[in-house]
């Protein structure tokens, strides 16, 4: 029983690194010497994007294995629950926790709110506002870039809510970033497109999909590594996808060309 | 160009809440993102010759240098500076233009946004290989030193 919670605490200690965009290595490696640090003997791990396999002997040699699915809909970066799983594993390596007070706090780890809806499009429209103007835009460029993000980002909210998939979130994102950034230029707010739009499609961009997929690669998980490329490959595709759409009728119904 | 660096420090801090960063480590991500951004424009400015591609690739490297230097000195995770850090650096316009260029029908133009994108992926990717490689220790020493 003791050696099942052992696992148990791994495999979750690992689902939450996994779903919160973790690289795979560091979640194989955590969740190796945690249980390790329970005592089990021979303990064995694998991990893709979408699944972690753990595999251990307890004392008297039975062997335990178990498996856990990773969905898609429970996937959303959250750094500060990585780090603070990453000390927790520190912490429980060293001694310093017994495994039941280690699940407990892993669970209160997961309970954690992000920052909460409103914050994030804040910090959407911040850095689209930014990316504007670091791009060569002008201070009016700037403005409506933190008014289309802050606008796009509303609708994407509501569909993560309902669950749309995440491929379909970033067509949407990316062709009413377009839309939006292109009704505020017709207000008056800028006159060139391409700062507004790249701006507001920044938020969208496969940051963590390329770094981690590298990281993956280099370390010699192809599986997991090869995925992710593919991830960031369809999210970069999305984007231009949407933005595309977007931009292709404006063209075909008011006319114009943008640069 | 100062004007440009004190931006990007905020834009980093802006994707870095997209991503959740813990709020005491937001502060660190704008300025491994602002110091980034900063190698990047010298490049652009003081070296007329240097292309895109190379001023990128040091300052991913260099990125993952302050980063790694900050993951010791605050006991956190790389990745927690890494990513919002190289964020700037991303060919955002390059998917762009790409884009654009397809809907125009310029495909010859697209192509080479499309390979230039991927090239600056490409050195984004080399950069944080080559520091990540490098043996913990050292960016361990050097933080006990100060």
């Amino acid at each position: 029983m003791k050696d099942n919670n052992a696992i148990k605490l791994a495999l979750l200690a690992g689902e939450i690194m996994l779903a919160s965009g973790a690289e795979t290595t560091r979640v194989e490696d955590t969740m190796q010497r945690l249980m390790d640090a329970a005592g089990l003997i021979d303990p064995e791990t694998f991990c893709t994007i979408t699944g972690i396999f753990a595999s251990a002997k307890d004392k008297d040699g039975n062997i335990i294995t178990k498996v856990r699915r990773v969905q898609q809909k429970d996937r959303e970066n959250n750094f500060a629950k990585i780090a603070k799983v990453n000390n927790l594993s520190r912490n429980f390596v060293h001694g310093k926790m017994t495994i039941d007070e280690a699940l407990q706090t892993l669970k209160d780890i997961d309970a954690v709110p992000p920052y909460s809806n409103l914050v994030k499009v804040f910090g959407a429209a911040i850095a689209s506002m930014c990316f504007a103007y670091m791009f060569g835009g002008t201070w009016l460029h700037a403005i409506n870039g933190f008014l289309s993000a802050a606008l796009m980002q509303i609708p994407i909210l509501i569909m993560e809510k309902h669950q749309v998939i995440p491929m379909l979130r970033i067509v949407a994102g990316g062709a009413l970033g377009a839309l939006f950034a292109l009704a505020f230029i017709n207000l008056g707010l800028g006159e060139n497109i391409e700062f507004v739009v790249i701006g507001a499609i920044m938020p969208l961009v496969p940051g963590v999909a390329l770094t981690n997929a590298i990281r993956d690669v280099l370390d010699g998980n192809m599986i997991a590594g090869s995925a992710r490329i593919l991830e960031a490959l369809l999210i970069a595709v999305a984007i231009a996808a949407g933005v595309g759409t977007t931009m292709a009728t404006w063209m075909s119904i008011f006319g114009g060309v943008f640069i | 160009m100062i004007m440009q660096t004190i931006i990007s420090f905020f834009a980093t801090i802006g994707f870095s809440i997209i991503f959740n960063v813990p709020k005491k480590e937001l502060v660190f991500c704008g300025l491994a993102g602002a110091l980034g951004w900063l190698i990047y424009m010298l490049f652009d400015v003081f070296l007329a010759h240097a292309t895109v591609v190379a001023a990128v690739f040091v300052a991913a490297i260099f990125v993952t240098v302050v980063s790694r230097f900050l993951s010791t000195i605050r006991k956190m995770p790389t990745t927690i500076y890494m990513i919002p850090g190289v964020i700037p650096l991303v060919p955002g316009a390059g998917i762009y233009f790409t884009m654009f260029y397809i809907i125009t029908g310029e495909n010859a133009q697209a192509m080479l946004q499309g390979v230039e994108s991927l090239k600056i992926a490409g050195v984004i990717a080399g950069g944080l290989l080559i520091v990540l490689s490098l043996p913990r220790r050292w960016f361990a020493l050097k933080s006990i030193q100060k």
